[in-house]
């Protein structure tokens, strides 16, 4: 069975690294420039290049995204940044702009991946860009199973396909609600998500609906569609969340790594299983977008676009010494409860908190963020291990 | 050449350097779709080109039907379109090519893109300022340009059926399918977004009408002037058509259409950077 590539995003170098770690055979980042996500903590070029030695010594893959819709007053820069990031290795880039698929095309041998912001939703359209440039195209989040697998038959690139994280409620790149409402320019990483703003319904003046009208999208989740993807031979598969955190990455990339994994030693365990494993990692509601179906109410928030904050993930150990970790906090939890530890190398393990101190002393709870404490553990971690709550 | 759409053949004035957009059931979503019937008269019957606006994303399984418009339409003079994978469905036609993807084609370095496949024209984005588009329409040309110097922009295009699923949440929300007539609005603003459903997906569009006749010397190494017609009225639209012919004088069309505004002409755009 063909080995599909698990492609991770990373909003920084401590991220990516914790991607690869956890499973990614790829990541992706932005650099400070010419990337959306302009929130997202990007990459300097010395970053780029840890973050490339980082993976390469490993036999993983960086890209790095130069997807904005450039303006005028930024595509002097495109030539010049292509260029060092082909120098400094980076494997490929991902683009939305015809302008600077031609000068990367021109100027370095960077494999060229078209962003799903291109909205690709067809054979033709694949083959279009096959023919005029791209190596790889990321398809447009609106297609089913059905229709991937028709593209895969029918278009000599390379697909890349989304699996898990945000989705646009339009069309990406078809959306400028965000630069009227707010002038922030969605194709240039400025997305203020007025989809999930709240709306009134009118017709000859009369408000026609009860409750806010909103279109915001639910987040994708396809477990249950992986083993599918790999069947039909699409060549990476995609999770969104460049701003997203450690604990997200990880947990994410280490459900989907066990779940390829699975499928390729035929070991595939009941879909429950890897659903426990993805926890609440998801913290917006989610359902499988359009791979099965047209996506329709149970895939839109029509109701409620709150989110609710993961409160369950509880630190990441620093180190482990003589049964007592060292753990970095995260969420307030208290000593005797009991835990679940996701590590790389490990299948997911339980176990207790005891004898949890502060500064060397006894403590009942630890109560905030990025405090360091100790527990005794009887289970062996390793640093960068990940401590959450057993539910 | 002014490009406007029509409806009917009495809309068609034959005039010089005009051509007319019509958009057909099946291929094209709008308010102003026609049959494929009377496509096929209105061409036949025609003195100007005529242009198919095909204005959707558009997936394998509808491919079929845009080949059944396309063998039909003999004598169409070219497509607008957003979807690239047209441009290989065109190498079995070979129809003037009008690229028109909304919020893209913003740099002139585009064109270096473009000149390399078949497309003829490229369709300027209306979301850039005043000074881009000089910077863009000042350099040598290798292709045509167009801009859409009329009409109320699309802002929002989704294959979600954002009413008919919204009636599983409310029993009472009324069907609004095909409906033109419903507008969206914003919790905050007292402005009412023209919005629909069709066969096709959901559409928002600008409340406001961009008009940028008093910087129409801006555009005059442009090649296509497009009108955008959805959610004008026949009048508005027709004494336009009638000022970028030079038919009725600007001080009296403004007094007459005050609250048109010239869209992103002198806005600055950004993105909310991390402090």
């Amino acid at each position: 069975m063909k080995r599909v590539e698990l492609l991770l995003p990373a909003g920084n170098l401590e991220k990516l690294k914790y991607a690869i770690d956890y499973g990614a055979d790829a990541v992706y980042v932005g650099g400070k420039i010419l990337s959306l996500r302009a929130q997202a903590s990007n990459f300097s070029l010395d970053d780029i290049k840890e973050g490339v030695e980082y993976a390469h010594n490993r036999n993983k893959k960086v890209y790095v995204t130069v997807n904005v819709i450039p303006r005028s007053y930024e595509i002097h820069l495109v030539k010049d940044y292509l260029i060092s990031l082909d120098n400094i290795g980076v494997d490929g880039i991902i683009v939305s702009s015809p302008a600077i698929i031609s000068i990367a095309k021109e100027y370095t041998k960077l494999h060229v991946s078209v962003s799903t912001q291109c909205s690709i939703s067809s054979s033709y359209s694949a083959n279009f860009y096959k023919n005029n440039g791209a190596d790889r195209v990321v398809l447009s989040r609106e297609l089913s199973l059905d229709e991937i697998e028709y593209i895969k038959n029918v278009a000599d690139i390379e697909l890349e396909v989304f699996i898990h994280g945000g989705m646009c409620s339009a069309y990406s790149g078809r959306c400028t609600l965000s630069n009227y409402f707010s002038l922030r320019d969605a194709n240039s990483g400025g997305c203020a998500h007025s989809c999930r703003w709240n709306y009134d319904v009118y017709q000859n003046g009369s408000k026609l609906n009860n409750e806010f009208f909103r279109m915001g999208s639910k987040d994708l989740v396809s477990i249950r569609e992986i083993k599918r993807l790999v069947e039909i031979g699409v060549d990476s598969l995609k999770i969104e969340g460049r701003m997203k955190s450690i604990s997200y990455i990880s947990t994410v990339a280490y459900t989907y790594r066990k779940l390829l994994d699975d499928i390729y030693n035929n070991e595939l365990k009941p879909y429950e299983y890897y659903e426990y494993l993805l926890g609440d990692a998801t913290n917006r509601e989610a359902a499988s977008g359009f791979l099965n179906h047209e996506a329709g109410k149970d895939e839109t928030l029509y109701v409620s676009s709150d989110t609710e904050a993961n409160k369950n993930f509880l630190g990441i150990v620093l180190s482990y010494e003589d049964g007592v970790c060292t753990l970095e906090v995260r969420n307030y939890f208290e000593n005797n409860e009991s835990i679940e530890i996701i590590s790389p190398s490990l299948e997911l393990k339980h176990s207790r908190i005891t004898n949890l101190k502060r500064d060397g002393e006894l403590t009942n709870a630890a109560r905030h963020a990025l405090e360091v404490v100790t527990f005794e553990c009887d289970t062996i971690l390793k640093k960068g291990d990940l401590i959450r709550r057993l539910k | 050449m002014i490009l406007y759409e029509i409806k009917n053949k009495s809309e068609m004035k034959n005039i010089k350097n005009t051509g007319y957009i019509i958009s057909v059931f099946g291929v094209s979503s709008s308010p102003l779709n026609i049959s494929i019937d009377y496509a096929e008269e209105i061409i036949k019957s025609s003195l100007n080109p005529v242009y198919l606006k095909l204005n959707l994303l558009y997936h394998d399984k509808d491919y079929p039907k845009l080949i059944e418009v396309l063998d039909n339409l003999k004598g169409l003079k070219g497509i607008i379109f957003q979807d690239l994978g047209l441009v290989e469905l065109n190498k079995n036609y070979n129809l003037d090519l009008i690229y028109d993807p909304g919020t893209f084609n913003t740099v002139v370095e585009d064109v270096s893109y473009f000149k390399n496949t078949s497309i003829e024209s490229l369709i300027i984005s209306r979301e850039i300022s005043l000074s881009e588009i000089k910077d863009f329409v000042s350099q040598d040309k290798n292709m045509l340009y167009g801009y859409h110097v009329y009409g109320k922009p699309l802002m929002f295009y989704s294959l979600r059926k954002h009413f008919t699923s919204f009636r599983n949440v409310e029993k009472d929300f009324p069907n609004l399918k095909d409906k033109y007539d419903v507008f969206l609005k914003e919790e905050t603003r007292n402005e009412f977004y023209p919005t629909y459903e069709d066969e096709n997906g959901f559409f928002i569009f600008r409340d406001e009408t961009i008009n940028v006749y008093e910087y129409l010397h801006i555009f005059k190494n442009v090649d296509y002037l497009i009108l955008d017609r959805p959610f004008i009225s026949d009048k508005e639209y027709f004494d336009t058509l009638d000022l970028y012919l030079g038919s009725i004088d600007y001080k009296e069309y403004k007094n007459k259409y005050p609250s048109q505004t010239l869209g992103y002409f002198f806005k600055e755009m950004g993105v909310k950077l991390k402090k």
